[in-house]
């Protein structure tokens, strides 16, 4: 990835002085934008917020911005996080203002902080936690829904099956081990159901704790999967909210706004 | 009452934020707090309807008014009206998701023909029925607008009402009166007659069509004589001081023009007599630079946008145009804001501009020669040399770029087997000009693409009264065009000729087509300008269902005393103009540029304008029209228009 080499230009002679990084929420109405449109969310609010962002050198200046672990289309999360680099230094209070004066509907930053630590927000993320809703048509007795998850952390292997798709466009499915990538897991039951979701058969409030990152990396669909494999039933509806994520840059795990992180 | 719509459906269609909404600069309002509630609906997808600036004019300028809320709607793709449909889900507007069919006010803007089965399509998606002698005391008005409003006819059993011309003030009015009615409690139909007496409103129900025998229009006459017999259109007289949005939503996703567009002027000097745009947007009336740059100074700071569009129909036709250029430059070089600049004829100055302000790879430039030899460009009035091109395409073959497009048109009146050869021959030519650039001074990898289209006869065109080739002819010709174009460097594309004979029928069609598009629409078709969605074989089933022959709106010479189903619109040019146009035409004569003489088309009945500005002033209008139409005529003869001319760019 690019983001990667913006560190080390940094080094060899960028102009920015300060580089920080940010946490924000992604709410409803940003939740079917695609991690492309995101950045170019942020690009465009940046422009209008006047914020002193530097920009990559060359015929087709970029801002600097890298953003942490993309969320997938369709996903709720209070925990993004981003990490930009600036030509003058500007007080974390006075950045999250400007961003959120200029941000759409659904995008809040909730915090800054300046960023001393040399790697970048997506090269350190470990772990990421998430709430899903899952609805089924058919009614799943309460023993058998929760006794599958149980199952799944009780067991060595999970094998589910992974849609990819290939460089010409065409799918393949490809069986794919997830049981290292669950750290831990927990199911109850909706009893009030949000509007729309009322007419379910079942309705289940999972949270769970995954490996996250580019080391290792599980989505929480797969693990809404190997549930419907034990179930024998399809989530007719699945709602999926990012809660926490967490950075490891070798000094053990941290949240990723932390001192351990930043420095 | 909101629409729900579950994740799990959002989730299965394709871009499920063409349907959510929320964007940045979108209006937010108490629904429960206004007296009005409009429903602009754009019968494509999101990513074209965005890409409208009519639209976001409309939009801004009705939110100005507290008592009034206008809502966006846009067609459900393929995808998403399948579940819709399977769902219970009603058509909803984007800010709320409010139901359609709960809008005081359902307004469809009308921007090209094969748009119009989305229209019933969105209807019936909202509950609202189709006709609107179907609809009852509480139910919308849908009412309609936009270029092909000009001939209402083959939508006239759909729409309450027709606004025709620029929006800015008619719309206002009609909210004026809609909401003193509302007031009232007066029943529906008082509210078309209140109405009717604004001009430019159309009301179709007020009106009767009558036909001859053979077919053809006898009249369409007013029901009552209270009613205008002619409708004329609206324009607006000065557009430095009209409404134009300072905020502009911008959109999350991806949209056909994703960029800040400032409108330089409306109206087209040019007069190239196939095009309805040059014809209907009459008179020519710009912008002042000063009011251009404030307004690109507020609307890149209210977007944030990278980039910053000049549109218009010929950009280098405005007047200010280096005062405006340089200016935005100062602007918003610093800012790492990009100027586009489509619609530019490349010269010297343009080529030195696009340097600039284009930080683009070199690679595409459109010209549009639009006819292959210099006789039938002289019968459609487009004032392009050969050698206009060919220094064109050597400069910017010489600046660096490498690809040019060509674009033509097929099926021309009076076009000869030479006419269409000769698109190749300047194809060719294109490619030697090239290599007579020495290899040091030229970019690398010469493409060359020759695209044509099948020319459409429309309304309020010299053209009118012509028949369109068959699609029989159209293959023919596009065949014997393909045999011609033999280099490895050209490329040709051409346009399927069904989609071409069908925009014929419905630019042209009286109201009796209408029941066609009805029973289109029932046999499935939807999206016919997308080439994946279009059958051509429901249409036709379509037209025999109907018991009406395409041919007869399509391929039929109209006789010039025939009565057309646009003959109550008026649109300033008058129909004596267009004829006289159309005898010129086939002599093969030019008229010269708005801008060298007036010739008394007939536009300048609005009292403002370049014809009439630069003529004295707006009291002599009346006089003006005649004589100059007269001098027109001689300088016709003599004059061609403006040399420099050498087609259009495009990134």
């Amino acid at each position: 990835m690019q983001d990667a080499q913006t560190g080390l230009m940094l080094l060899t002679g960028g102009i920015s002085v300060s580089n920080m990084r940010i946490r924000f929420i992604r709410g409803e109405a940003v939740k079917f934008i695609s991690h492309l449109d995101l950045m170019k969310v942020f690009e465009r609010a940046i422009r209008r917020s006047g914020l002193p962002i530097s920009y990559s050198k060359g015929f087709n200046p970029h801002p600097h911005i890298i953003f942490g672990l993309p969320l997938a289309v369709g996903m709720t999360s209070e925990c993004e996080h981003a990490d930009l680099e600036l030509d003058e230094e500007i007080k974390p209070e006075e950045l999250v203002h400007m961003l959120n004066a200029s941000l759409p509907e659904g995008i809040r930053v909730t915090g800054a902080a300046v960023n001393h630590s040399r790697k970048n927000i997506m090269a350190t993320i470990c772990r990421a936690d998430y709430i899903l809703e899952v609805y089924t048509e058919e009614a799943i007795p309460w023993e058998k829904a929760a006794g599958a998850l149980k199952a799944i952390l009780g067991s060595e292997s999970v094998i589910v099956d992974r849609e990819t798709r290939g460089k010409d466009g065409r799918t393949a499915v490809r069986e794919t081990e997830i049981r290292p990538l669950i750290i831990d897991a927990d199911i109850e039951r909706i009893m009030t159901p949000p509007p729309g979701y009322e007419g379910f058969g079942s309705a289940f409030l999972i949270k769970t704790a995954l490996k996250a990152g580019s080391v290792a990396n599980l989505n929480p669909g797969l693990l809404v999967k190997a549930l419907e494999n034990q179930w024998g039933a399809v989530a007719a509806a699945v709602r999926m909210h990012r809660k926490a994520v967490y950075t490891d840059n070798g000094k053990g795990m941290a949240d990723p706004m932390d001192t351990a992180s930043l420095s | 009452m909101q629409v729900i719509i579950r994740d799990d459906i959002l989730q299965s269609v394709e871009k499920p934020a063409r349907y959510t909404g929320g964007e940045l600069n979108s209006v937010i309002k108490d629904p429960e707090k206004v007296d009005i509630h409009f429903a602009f609906c754009f019968p494509d997808v999101y990513e074209v309807g965005m890409s409208h600036l009519g639209m976001r004019i409309l939009y801004g300028l009705l939110n100005e008014r507290d008592d009034t809320y206008c809502e966006r709607v846009f067609a459900p793709w393929t995808d998403m009206e399948a579940k819709m449909r399977e769902n219970k889900i009603p058509l909803f507007s984007l800010e709320t998701r409010s139901p359609v069919s709960g809008f005081d006010i359902v307004g469809f803007t009308l921007q090209y023909e094969m748009s119009y089965t989305n229209i019933l399509n969105m209807l019936d998606l909202a509950g609202i029925p189709l006709k609107s002698s179907d609809r009852q005391e509480g139910m919308p008005f849908v009412c309609a607008g936009g270029p092909c409003a000009y001939n209402p006819e083959p939508l006239a059993d759909f729409v309450d009402f027709f606004m025709l011309g620029e929006g800015e003030e008619i719309i206002n009015e009609v909210m004026d009166v809609y909401r003193q009615w509302k007031k009232d409690g007066a029943p529906r139909e008082d509210f078309l007659g209140r109405i009717v007496k604004i001009e430019g409103i159309y009301v179709p129900a007020f009106y009767e069509p009558e036909y001859n025998d053979d077919g053809t229009l006898k009249a369409v006459r007013p029901l009552d004589d209270s009613y205008p017999a002619r409708i004329r259109k609206r324009i607006i007289k000065d557009l430095d001081s009209v409404y134009f949005p300072e905020k502009a939503i911008v959109p999350y996703i991806n949209i056909v023009h994703d960029r800040v567009m400032l409108e330089l002027f409306r109206g087209c000097t040019r007069g190239c007599r196939f095009c309805q745009a040059g014809y209907i947007y009459r008179p020519v009336r710009e912008r002042s630079p000063e009011r251009l740059t404030e307004l690109a100074k507020k609307l890149q700071e209210s977007t944030g946008y990278e980039e910053i569009s000049l549109t218009s129909l010929s950009t280098s036709d405005y007047s200010g145009l280096p005062e405006l250029t340089s200016e935005l430059i100062k602007e918003m070089e610093p800012k790492k804001v990009n100027l586009a600049l489509p619609s530019l004829r490349i010269d010297s100055f343009s080529l030195d501009l696009m340097e600039k302000v284009q930080k683009v790879r070199k690679s595409g430039l459109t010209f549009a020669p639009e006819a292959g030899t210099q006789r039938l460009r002289d019968i459609i009035n487009k004032g392009v040399t050969e050698e206009d091109l060919l220094n064109s395409v050597s400069m910017a073959f010489r600046g660096g770029w490498n690809g040019v497009k060509l674009y033509f048109m097929i099926g021309l009146p009076y076009e000869t087997p030479d006419d269409v050869e000769g698109i190749a021959r300047l194809g060719k030519m294109v490619v030697e000009e090239y290599y007579r650039i020495p290899k040091a001074e030229r970019g690398r990898g010469l493409e060359v693409t020759i695209s044509t289209s099948s020319f459409v006869p429309k309304p309020f065109t010299p053209f009118q009264w012509e028949a369109q080739d068959s699609i029989e002819t159209l293959r023919e010709k596009q065949k014997f065009l393909k045999d011609k174009i033999r280099d490895k460097h050209l490329k040709y594309n051409w346009h399927d000729p069904e989609l071409s004979m069908l925009e014929a029928v419905f630019a042209r069609g009286d109201r009796r087509v209408g029941k066609v598009l009805a029973r289109a629409w029932e046999l499935g078709c939807r999206f016919d300008s997308w080439g994946e969605h279009f059958r051509f074989d429901a249409w036709i089933q379509a037209f025999d269902d109907c018991g009406l022959d395409p041919a007869f709106y399509a391929n039929r010479e109209r006789g010039t005393e025939e009565i057309f189903p646009w003959d109550h619109i008026d649109v300033g040019v008058t129909k004596k103009h267009l004829l006289r146009e159309r005898q010129k035409a086939q002599r093969g004569e030019v008229t010269p540029n708005c801008m060298t003489s007036c010739v008394g088309c007939g536009a300048a009945v609005f009292g403002r304008g370049i014809c009439v500005d630069r003529n004295g002033g707006a009291d002599c209008s009346g006089i003006c029209t005649e004589q100059a139409g007269q001098s027109g005529m001689d300088a016709g003869r003599t004059n061609r228009p403006d040399a420099s001319d050498g087609g259009n760019i495009s990134e």
